[in-house]
């Protein structure tokens, strides 16, 4: 158990005790007690003695230095148990103590009762007292045999020697049975000390919640050779009753009372309000019984969990200390809370990282957004300079150079057509920011987009026939109606109508109008030069200019593309482009329809319900 | 004087620009001044009459369609016989950035559209003088 060092040996020799009596600091105590009635008992015991007058005074003397020494020692013992630990003080102190009180009480008239007294305690340290107290026995039968068979009286001395005899063997057992309790309570304590520590090993190894609470349930059952145990963490909105069972196997009768027993104290207010860790026994319908702890926290008003074990067979109380007990669910605790606030830590660190990604993906949306503007600024400046550029020349080239009249008509006529594509530039860019910032002021209705085809071709016929080019428009009957900006969806119209004028030689165009599905199509088709497959995407982007305009036609913006798919997507619908270099192009467009049932009945409350769906407030207008 | 013939002969000005305004505001131009004009309205067609008509001096626009002015910058620089061929970058791009790809890819001079016809007029003058100096 204790170990013992080769080097102490010596010191045990003279020191007639068990090893492990001088490490119990409570038992010393009890040890300087008996040498006080020791003490006591010889102070008493000395004037009925048949001692001459000088023995009687050195007999004194030893006393007081006895009583003294014992004094000291108590002090020293207060002052450092650890001195006392290593043994030196009782040992040696005791040992001329010892040889001192056997001189007087002896009378020192024989070795052989010296002899005696030793023999008696070695005796009682060996096997108790009994074995003793039947040797001091002996001694007094045989003290008294040779008195009488010597023809001494019987004298007080005799008697003396008798009772102190008798009461070395009492005190020395009593010191050997203490010695021996100490021992086997330290053995205990070791015993259930080593178990706490196998139990709990695995509590700290984690901090994930799932494997602390196995790890628990596990423990308990380790500590307190349980075949059943369940924790129970209460329930939360979202997770509902937590329960840790173990083992899996865990029998059905037994799961389900230690669950309600653990529900129980749970919502006991009174196992929480002590601040303490309580346990119960409960009687289980199997007849085993079943042992409650509440594991309760100084930060939280209720328990973080309750645990119910099942005892083995025929056990009504764990044989364990209360404190070792108390100390395992502290352990419990502290691993349970450990782990739900690393939980809630790695929650909150996941739920900032998920912040932190969102931010820095609107960082990027918004750095993204500058670019493009700055990118649309450069192109607007670049596409700015171009129609200048021909007005600043042919203006100056006027100024500078006299010509023919017609050379200066075809200047002027220059300077004319560019002011007008730099006006038109300005004002598509404005429309565009317009749009991209939301700041257009969009005039919604219910309209019929056959009428505004119709009306649209109208203004283009004469155009487009101009041209040499025929013209169709087919538009069905009883169309859908859509909800949109009239001005804007013409103006979408327009500019496919114009571009497909643009770039058709001969042949001609065809704009239609109709249903497919819930949605209304509007469609250009034209025999122009048509557009390469792998530019499709671009044609709608800003400043893609793709292809020679027909040579008699305005230069475009490069932006009217754009804007229809802008006012087309802020309608809800899509835009697309179908052609191939040489065949020709097919542009169209498609918007939601509204339900013609609904138009007719609850027309209010139909255009509300559209206009949140398209993301923009109706004009109370 | 017959000399100065045989420098005028050297080439035409090379305008290179899909702008047809532009052309035509440079053509005329320059014509007025009395100097010989070619012109091109791409890269590529740029590209090949520099190499056939081996022109003194070139405007070359960026933004082209075929081949874009910093590559016809570039291919006239590899080519050594075209060494002395004097390039005016004309563009509308007017960044700094812009500027400096130009100039450091091998053009004389980078003009940034809206330009002064009577400016280049003069400028072009004191260039081609100095040449049929060096050629007299």
């Amino acid at each position: 158990m204790l170990r013992w060092l080769p080097e102490q040996r010596w010191l045990q020799f003279i020191w007639i005790g068990p090893p492990s009596l001088l490490t119990s600091l409570r038992l010393e105590w009890r040890i300087a007690l008996v040498r006080w009635i020791g003490i006591v008992c010889v102070a008493l015991g000395l004037p009925y003695s048949d001692l001459s007058h000088q023995q009687l005074q050195s007999a004194d003397a030893i006393l007081v230095v006895g009583a003294v020494y014992n004094f000291a020692l108590q002090v020293l013992i207060l002052r450092s148990p650890r001195l006392i630990a290593q043994g030196y003080v009782p040992s040696i102190g005791d040992a001329l103590l010892n040889i001192g009180m056997l001189y007087v009480a002896g009378g020192f008239d024989t070795p052989l009762s010296y002899m005696l007294f030793s023999v008696i305690i070695a005796t009682a340290m060996r096997f108790g007292y009994g074995p003793a107290i039947a040797a001091a026995v002996c001694f007094v039968a045989a003290d008294v045999t040779i008195n009488l068979v010597g023809q001494h009286p019987l004298g007080s001395g005799l008697f003396f020697r008798a009772g102190f005899l008798t009461m070395t063997a009492v005190l020395a057992g009593y010191l050997r049975e203490q010695a021996r309790r100490a021992e086997s309570a330290l053995e205990t304590r070791l015993r259930q000390a080593n178990l706490l520590n196998e139990a709990t090993a695995r509590l700290g190894a984690s901090l994930e919640i799932e494997t602390v609470l196995n790890a628990a349930t596990g423990a308990a059952a380790r500590l307190f050779r349980s075949s059943g145990v369940v924790l129970f963490r209460g329930e939360t909105v979202d997770e509902g009753p937590s329960f840790v069972r173990f083992p899996d196997s865990i029998s059905v009768e037994d799961g389900s009372s230690l669950r309600s027993l653990c529900r129980r104290y749970m919502s006991d207010s009174h196992s929480s309000s002590r601040g303490m860790h309580m346990y119960v026994q409960q009687p289980l319908p199997t007849g085993r019984n079943a042992l409650v702890f509440a594991l309760c926290s100084q930060s939280r008003p209720a328990p973080l969990a309750t645990i119910a074990l099942v005892l083995p067979p025929g056990v009504i109380e764990p044989d364990l200390d209360g404190d070792i007990i108390e100390s395992f669910l502290k352990r419990m605790t502290l691993a349970i809370e450990n782990a739900t606030f690393y939980r809630s830590l790695t929650t909150r660190t996941s739920d900032l990282q998920g912040a932190y990604a969102d931010l820095e993906q609107a960082h990027r949306d918004l750095l993204r957004v500058d670019e493009m503007k700055t990118d649309f600024l450069a192109n607007v400046s670049h596409e700015f300079r171009t129609p200048l550029t021909s007005i600043r020349s042919f203006s100056e080239l006027l100024l500078t150079y006299g010509d023919t009249p017609e050379t200066q008509r075809e200047f002027i006529e220059i300077i004319n057509s560019e002011s007008d594509r730099l006006t038109r530039m300005v004002n598509d860019v404005l429309d565009i920011t317009k749009i991209e910032s939301g700041n257009m002021d969009w005039q919604m209705s219910v309209l019929d987009l056959g009428d505004l085809v119709q009306d649209t071709a109208r203004a283009y016929r004469q155009m487009i026939e101009s041209q040499n080019l025929w013209f169709e428009v087919e538009v069905e009957h009883n169309l859908p109606a859509v909800y949109g900006d009239r001005d804007r969806l013409r103006q979408v119209i327009s500019n496919l109508l114009g571009n497909a004028s643009k770039f058709t030689a001969e042949g001609g165009i065809r704009l239609c109008a109709g249903r497919q599905g819930e949605e209304v199509l509007v469609r250009v088709v034209d025999t122009g030069i048509g557009i390469h497959r792998d530019d499709h995407a671009r044609v709608f982007e800003k400043f893609q200019q793709l292809g020679a305009v027909l040579t008699n036609k305005p230069r475009g913006t490069g932006l009217g593309l754009s804007i229809c798919r802008q006012i087309v997507e802020f309608h809800s619908g899509r835009i697309w482009v179908d052609s191939n270099l040489g065949t020709g192009s097919t542009f169209g467009f498609a918007l939601p329809s509204l339900k013609p049932a609904s138009l007719s009945s609850e027309p209010e409350r139909r255009l509300t319900t559209t206009a949140s769906r398209l993301g923009f407030l109706v004009n109370s207008e | 004087m017959v000399e100065q013939t045989s420098c005028k002969n050297l080439g035409p000005i090379l305008v290179i620009d899909d702008e047809p305004f532009i052309l035509r505001a440079m053509s005329y131009l320059l014509t007025r001044e009395g100097f010989e004009v070619a012109t091109a309205d791409n890269g590529g067609a740029g590209l090949e009459m520099v190499r056939k008509l081996r022109p003194p001096l070139v405007f070359l626009d960026i933004m082209m369609p075929v081949l874009d002015g910093y590559e016809v910058c570039e291919q006239i620089r590899r080519d050594e016989s075209l060494g002395n061929t004097y390039v005016i970058m004309l563009s509308a791009k007017g960044q700094q950035a812009d500027r400096q790809r130009g100039l450091l890819g091998g053009a004389n001079e980078y003009m940034t559209k809206p330009f002064s016809p009577r400016e280049v007029a003069s400028h072009v003058r004191t260039l081609l003088a100095s040449d049929t100096r060096n050629c007299a």
